[in-house]
């Protein structure tokens, strides 16, 4: 473990912090005097983007290797592919599975490079580049990436009740990243995507308890309820339905 | 279902959606979260305004610019390379993704599979495995070695007391040989002999790719093969592998040539100049810019060879270059490379099953068996029985269609084709690749009433497997056609086969079995649904001698059984063998034919 703590890998946890921040932004933002506050959301804009291209350059290293490289490449068109053909109800929701299982398989490096560029990928496939791509890219990476992270990964040989449990572990955190996922892109959008004078408003002079409260609400009628509800249920059943075998398929390949 | 290029203005045209219906929803949470007033939609919709703006402006600027022409130039950049390698492979091997989502949906649709997940375990497995192909074609061509080192004129290969093995299993023993400069050499042998081995280690893939344990020497040119990597002898080493399409990176011809150039260090414009080049000194010309995916295979061999001959390597490796073509296409490749051997005396060295075209070179014939390498041809007159009789063809009608018309686009395949089979007949359809047997097949296939009544077996067989183990794709395929848990295909496998039931085999995976027993295998799990005809597109698709005799052996069971058969093969030699009735697809009609071998 001390050994993967290199300085790299601790860039790539700052960085991450650091875009976790941005996504919080309308929580931190109050606490600023009047006059800052105007310029956060311009901040947060060319932060994102930007920290993705450090992360990137951080993460190049790791998957320098033509195995590695063709893998990541192939597997983001697949989730690209799938991304595109789901357009609809339980949309985008698919994707998730081949992220979790990219990540749950190759690690947590791979999985946030694949998240990234099945995002990437499709946005230049299908169109849809706006304000939320660079979010998205990271809100997928840390999807894939912590497939890779949760504990229960099978490494040598396992028996069936082992791959069960694998499975097990990775439905669970499929449903919390649904869940998560769609929190976390509706709290950077949220000032923008609720105008003011409503309840579910963002208050720039609010409390941070009362923004919370307010923020709780939105999210819960707008998405938490629906999408992501959906998404959940898709990515939970998906894993249940093909988990053991895919990651058997994934796994023949050795990097 | 998915289109790929939809239009330049497109991300436009996605934008603007975007933002009116960002502008409607934030109207919609004002109303329903706020007071209703008809000044408060107004206000809403002007407040909404600006982000609406940022929406449209950023897909005006991604419409405006065209990512995909901006790619190529990353991997050329100091860093971020390997990213954008990535992001390049996957956008180029896009369109051939969708062509095989659809290949495996079509074969879900044959094999009867409801869920619309049960295709994404095999889409996976075939992703795997074109990615342990591109990234060994990478590799070839010199991927991360920078500018490919000036070759030396040596291209002598000096095997001495070679071995190789995988994971404690021997492949290679002891084999000692050596190859002189300038000599065409042809490796001959059964499927699993250790041919593909022998060209890989050559290549250097055995020992620096797959990992493999070697014993022994070998030497290329001036080099020591087993201490140096691939990517240092790009430009030495051309390699053409066995499925070549597994390999393509990219969406035509031209930009495969292209990738190849860029993989290997050469600058954008030397790579399209280079492309140039190659494509007409190995008449591309006509499908350059077409889909790769749907060039026939001997075109797509020849695109394999252009591009292993790109950077003007002093050897050339070819896995049984001739196995997917046609008669005129082999007679023509090998022509081909007739002639590239006289204008450049390259060291040719090829594995192949298809000999009988390959003695106009006069190369020297090398057999392989079981990891031993011998002088001379491989002889598989003692293994292989003579062809037996087919059954006597019964009196009732199993089957017949009248009028089945297939256009492709403008182009008519066939028109108005009749055809009418009896129980336990065999029937071939012959003619050469892209006349459209394949599609006359499925025609067939949907053009009866009664849909149970034919079975399809498509030419890639694999793409009709969805389990981990041969035990449960067999299980499954009673359980498909209703039958659960009644070994009856486990019974048809095994007796088509010809061979005992055999528990190592059942736990092998289906993609790992033989491309014999594959076929086999396919048809078998096609046979669950007690069809009255079954139809077998190229059921001799990638076999040698022996596994050939075999099939014959496997069609002659199926029509015992009562179950008429129509197969369409270009093998002409296997047609005439098994000594059936043969209709011949030409100009769009079916003609009875007679073919001598």
């Amino acid at each position: 473990m001390i050994a993967r703590l290199n300085f790299k890998n601790v860039f790539v946890i700052a960085a991450s912090l650091l875009a976790v921040c941005a996504f919080a932004w309308p929580l931190f933002a109050t606490a600023l005097p009047q006059h800052a506050q105007a310029a956060v959301p311009v901040v947060v804009f060319a932060l994102v983007p930007a920290l993705i291209v450090v992360i990137s350059l951080l993460l190049d290293g790791a998957v320098s290797s033509s195995k590695t490289l063709a893998l990541l490449g192939l597997l983001a068109a697949v989730g690209a592919a799938v991304r595109i053909a789901s357009t609809g109800v339980g949309g985008f929701e698919a994707v998730f599975i081949i992220l979790i299982l990219g990540g749950r398989a190759y690690g947590a490096r791979f999985g946030f490079l694949l998240g990234m560029l099945t995002i990437a990928l499709s946005s230049i496939l299908w169109g849809g580049f706006g304000p939320w791509t660079a979010f998205q890219m990271f809100a997928a990476g840390w999807v894939g990436a912590g497939a890779g992270l949760i504990p229960g990964r099978i490494t040598g040989a396992a028996d069936k009740a082992a791959r069960r449990r694998e499975i097990i572990w990775l439905i669970a955190y499929g449903v919390l990243a649904s869940y998560l996922f769609g929190a976390l892109m509706n709290l950077w959008f949220w000032p923008f995507g609720v105008g003011p004078e409503t309840s579910i408003s963002y208050l720039a002079s609010g409390s941070l308890p009362d923004n919370l409260a307010r923020f709780g609400i939105y999210t819960l009628v707008t998405s938490t309820l629906t999408w992501d509800t959906v998404r959940a249920l898709t990515t939970g059943i998906g894993l249940a339905l093909i988990g053991v075998p895919a990651l058997k398929a994934l796994r023949r390949a050795k990097l | 279902m998915i289109s790929y290029s939809r239009g330049r203005w497109a991300p436009f045209w996605v934008s603007l959606t975007f933002a009116a219906v960002f502008i409607l929803l934030r109207i919609f949470y004002r109303l329903v979260f706020g007071s209703f007033s008809w000044q408060a939609i107004g206000q809403a919709a002007t407040l909404a305004l600006p982000f609406a703006i940022v929406i449209v402006v950023c897909g005006f600027l991604s419409a405006l610019i065209d990512v995909r022409k901006l790619l190529p130039s990353m991997s050329a950049l100091r860093y971020g390379r390997s990213i954008g390698t990535a992001l390049a492979i996957a956008l180029s091997s896009y369109p051939t993704l969708i062509h095989q989502v659809k290949l495996l949906s079509t074969a879900r649709t044959l094999r009867g599979i409801r869920s619309r997940s049960a295709f994404l375990v095999p889409l996976l497995e075939h992703t795997i495995e074109r990615s342990v192909a591109l990234a060994a074609a990478m590799d070839l061509r010199g991927f991360g070695a920078g500018k490919p080192s000036s070759p030396s004129g040596e291209s002598a290969i000096e095997l001495k007391n070679f071995s190789l093995g995988y994971d404690g299993k021997q492949v290679l023993n002891s084999i000692t040989l050596s190859i002189p400069a300038g000599e065409i050499t042809v490796l001959t042998g059964q499927t699993g002999s250790g041919k593909t081995a022998i060209l890989e280690s050559i290549a250097g893939l055995s020992q620096h790719f797959h990992n493999g344990h070697v014993d022994g020497t070998l030497t290329v040119g001036t080099l020591d093969r087993n201490a140096t990597p691939p990517r240092l002898t790009a430009g030495l080493i051309g390699y053409v592998a066995q499925d070549v399409r597994l390999g393509f990176a990219a969406a035509t011809a031209r930009e495969e040539l292209e990738f190849g150039m860029r993989v290997s260090g050469h600058t954008r414009s030397e790579a399209s100049a280079r492309a140039e080049e190659l494509i007409s000194q190995f008449s591309l010309t006509g499908f350059a810019d077409q889909p790769i995916e749907q060039l026939s295979a001997g075109e797509a061999t020849r695109v394999a060879i252009a591009s292993a001959l790109a950077l003007r390597p002093r050897i050339l490796l070819l896995d049984e270059p001739l196995a997917d073509l046609d008669s005129d296409a082999r007679r023509e490749l090998v022509n081909f490379l007739s002639e590239l051997h006289a204008r450049d005396q390259l060291t040719i060295v090829m594995a192949e099953h298809h000999i009988h075209e390959l003695h106009s070179l006069a190369p020297r014939w090398l057999s392989v068996d079981s990891g031993e390498l011998n002088e001379g041809l491989w002889n598989a007159g003692e293994v292989v029985l003579p062809p037996r009789a087919l059954p006597v063809v019964g009196t009732d009608e199993a089957f017949s269609v009248t009028d089945v018309s297939v256009a492709y686009g403008d182009r008519t395949l066939f028109s108005e084709v009749s055809l009418s089979l009896h129980v336990g007949e065999v029937l071939a359809i012959t003619g050469p690749n892209g006349v459209g047997k394949s599609s006359l097949l499925s025609a067939l296939t949907t053009s009866s009433d009664a849909g149970e009544l034919l079975r399809l077996v498509p030419e890639n067989v694999s793409s009709l497997f969805v389990a981990e183990t041969l035990e449960e794709e067999l299980a499954k395929a009673d359980l498909l056609a209703g039958h659960k848990n009644s070994g009856l295909t486990a019974m048809t496998f095994w007796s088509i086969l010809a061979i005992e039931e055999s528990p190592e085999l059942l736990s092998v995976h289906p993609r790992d079995l033989s491309t014999g027993t594959q076929a086999a295998l396919a048809i078998a799990l096609q046979l669950s649904w007690k069809p009255q005809v079954i139809l077998v597109d190229e059921p001799t698709r990638g076999l040698d001698e022996i596994a050939r005799t075999a099939m014959a052996e496997v069609l002659r069971c199926v029509a015992e059984t009562g179950t008429a058969v129509i197969f369409a093969s270009h093998d002409r030699a296997f047609v005439s063998d098994l000594g059936c009735r043969v209709l011949s697809l030409d100009k769009g009609e079916l003609v009875p034919i007679e073919v001598d071998a």
